[in-house]
């Protein structure tokens, strides 16, 4: 019966490195978003890459080319997850240049939400990713560091947008914010939205040539809520904020009411599900090409800030979060 | 094998049970409820998000309902299989996350790739009745069905998901032995389908959508060129009397999808139930 299974269902190539090189480059080549906007020669890439593959070839050789490979692409979506238990998950990592050297960030170290809670009274955590407190001068401080479940976070921002409604203004702080699912970021925006906008076109792979795509989904961002806040709003960001964390303050930075403090985001938009090759490991792939209105990317480059403000790892370990800090004085001028 | 004694025993159990009821004459229109539980066993080669095989082998449990006229035949069945869901060849697969904090701190996290699978159906049939004496031996009964099915296995890839409503002509036919033996076999291929699959990137996200809307987006009418997906049933009753019967079966299913990119199954479940009849 088990080789009438394989008959039916299809044989697998077999588990050498030559063959999960092949199916990593192919797979990447059939998925990958953003070939044409970065303007990678994948072919090219391939040719440099395969001279060091070999079927002799240990596990740890292996994950060094394909990791050399994904940096390549600026890309902190992309991940390599081998599955032997022995080699680290490889983070596409938050890029950064350090003394003019090309670095992947693995450690924040500028943002811990109980820093920033001590500045607050009555923090309450309302889901596992959304928590608020109040801030002196009659200000709030809201956190997202993830999306829950669309009914959940819909009743919870309920509770959050009846609270903060008298306040003078808002923090939001999404520092944390590592990814999601992107409509969850797009209901909680529209909390704080006073019209209807285009913040967002998505079109993602739908063939195997580079510029196979979908039609351009178009996400607009309007009122959710019966009372939308409207008053000043500063989004507070950082390096680490990625993903369905971007796309919020993408949304959020349509209107005027909002503005940024902090650093640069990590530049990575698009969603990235996972694939797998012969010997069980797993990648993850940017399948989109995410653009802000107007046709802008920032795919691999990010959103800057409109007050650069920047917690040190020093301000940290003496309790301070010197952003959190500039951006209550800015909203109590 | 302990699954296996489990369905014996449950079987040998309904069997001693029901010989204490009161032997009545025969009832030629078998109207019956009942549960069935077994085993399974689901493999998969999904393309269109991984070059390797899973494989599940999942508990199943069935409710279904049979309603007999002189000349038509009624069912409705609900079908829900459950299990752990891996990959043939790599059983045994772990992630190392090495994590470190701006304090210093730094932790190594070992997790095993896991992974479930989860199946449901729900069907409802009408079949009529070619051959109709009395108290016939041999049935034999064409019609249809149109059933839902989903499968939905979860893990760190998006492998063998899809939901298809399908209409599906079918063909019964059973044997009677005696009064206490019967066998049964049945084959339906579905003609046409609604198939949800996920797209060729993978995602569901979508404006405004949730996930079951997202992934809902993509479906589309689909022939057999696209959904082939014959299945077959053979069974054994025992009818202990006019009330109460037991009895196993078998069903072999296929599946050969062909959007985005391929996907073949093979699904297979051995079954032991206890039904009223009335």
């Amino acid at each position: 019966m088990a080789s009438c299974k394989d008959e039916l269902v299809g044989f697998e190539k077999e588990n050498t490195p030559t063959h999960n090189f092949e199916q990593f480059w192919k797979t990447f080549d059939e998925h990958y978003g953003m070939f044409e906007y970065k303007n990678i020669d994948w072919k090219t890439i391939h040719d440099q890459f395969k001279p060091r593959i070999n079927d002799q070839m240990t596990d740890e050789e292996f994950y060094k080319v394909l990791s050399d490979m994904i940096v390549l692409l600026n890309d902190n979506h992309l991940n390599l997850y081998p599955t032997n238990g022995k080699l680290p998950v490889f983070p596409g990592g938050v890029l950064s240049y350090r003394n003019r050297q090309l670095e992947i960030s693995k450690v924040q170290e500028d943002y811990d939400l109980e820093v920033a809670k001590t500045y607050t009274t009555g923090y309450e955590q309302l889901t596992e990713n959304i928590g608020y407190g109040k801030l002196p001068n009659n200000l709030f401080y809201l956190n997202i560091k993830g999306t829950d479940g669309l009914k959940d976070v819909e009743k919870q921002m309920k509770k959050v947008m009846t609270s903060i409604a008298d306040a003078n203004g808002v923090i939001i702080d999404i520092r944390g914010f590592y990814g999601g699912y992107d409509p969850v970021s797009q209901y909680m925006a529209g909390c704080f939205a006073s019209s209807k906008k285009l913040y967002m076109t998505t079109k993602k792979r739908n063939g195997p040539a580079h510029t196979d795509f979908t039609e351009s989904a178009e996400w607009y961002v309007e009122p959710k809520t019966s009372n939308p806040f409207t008053k000043p709003v500063l989004v507070l960001t950082s390096r680490f904020t990625q993903s369905a964390g971007e796309t919020f303050e993408l949304a959020l930075r349509q209107f005027n009411h909002v503005n940024v403090v902090g650093d640069t985001t990590a530049g990575s938009f698009s969603d990235n599900p996972n694939f797998e090759m012969y010997n069980g490991w797993m990648f993850s792939i940017s399948v989109g090409d995410y653009r802000a209105p107007g046709g802008v990317s920032y795919e691999g480059v990010g959103i800057s800030p409109d007050v650069y403000s920047k917690t040190t790892k020093k301000n940290l370990l003496a309790g301070k979060d010197v952003t959190l800090e500039k951006a209550v004085e800015m909203l109590s001028r | 094998m302990k699954r296996m004694l489990t369905v014996a025993t449950l079987l040998i159990t309904g069997i001693a049970l029901a010989q204490n009821y009161e032997s009545r004459t025969w009832m030629p229109l078998e109207n019956r409820i009942g549960i069935a539980i077994g085993i399974g066993s689901v493999t998969y080669l999904d393309k269109n998000s991984s070059p390797l095989v899973y494989q599940s082998r999942p508990k199943n449990l069935r409710l279904f309902y049979n309603l007999e006229s002189n000349k038509f035949i009624f069912s409705v069945d609900l079908d829900v299989k459950m299990g752990s869901n891996t990959l043939k060849y790599h059983k045994d697969r772990t992630l190392f996350f090495q994590e470190e904090d701006y304090k210093g701190n730094k932790e190594d996290k070992k997790f095993p790739v896991g992974g479930s699978f989860m199946a449901g159906r729900i069907s409802l049939g009408a079949y009529y009745k070619i051959s109709s004496a009395q108290e016939p031996t041999f049935k034999v009964a064409v019609g249809g069905r149109i059933m839902n099915e989903m499968f939905y296995p979860q893990g760190w890839n998006t492998s063998g998901i899809f939901n298809a409503l399908s209409f599906s002509p079918e063909a019964l036919t059973q044997h009677r032995v005696n009064e206490h033996h019967q066998f049964t076999a049945s084959v339906r291929i579905p003609v046409v389908a609604r198939l949800s699959r996920l797209p060729y990137d993978n995602t569901v996200s979508a404006p405004g959508k949730n996930q079951v809307q997202g992934f809902f987006r993509n479906s589309s009418w689909v022939g057999l060129s696209k959904f082939l997906a014959p299945a077959m049933t053979i069974g054994y009753n025992y009818q202990l009397n006019t009330s109460w019967g037991t009895g196993l079966s078998y069903e072999l299913g296929g599946y050969n999808i062909q959007t985005p990119q391929q996907m073949k199954m093979l699904s297979q479940s051995i079954l032991a139930n206890f039904h009223h009849q009335f």
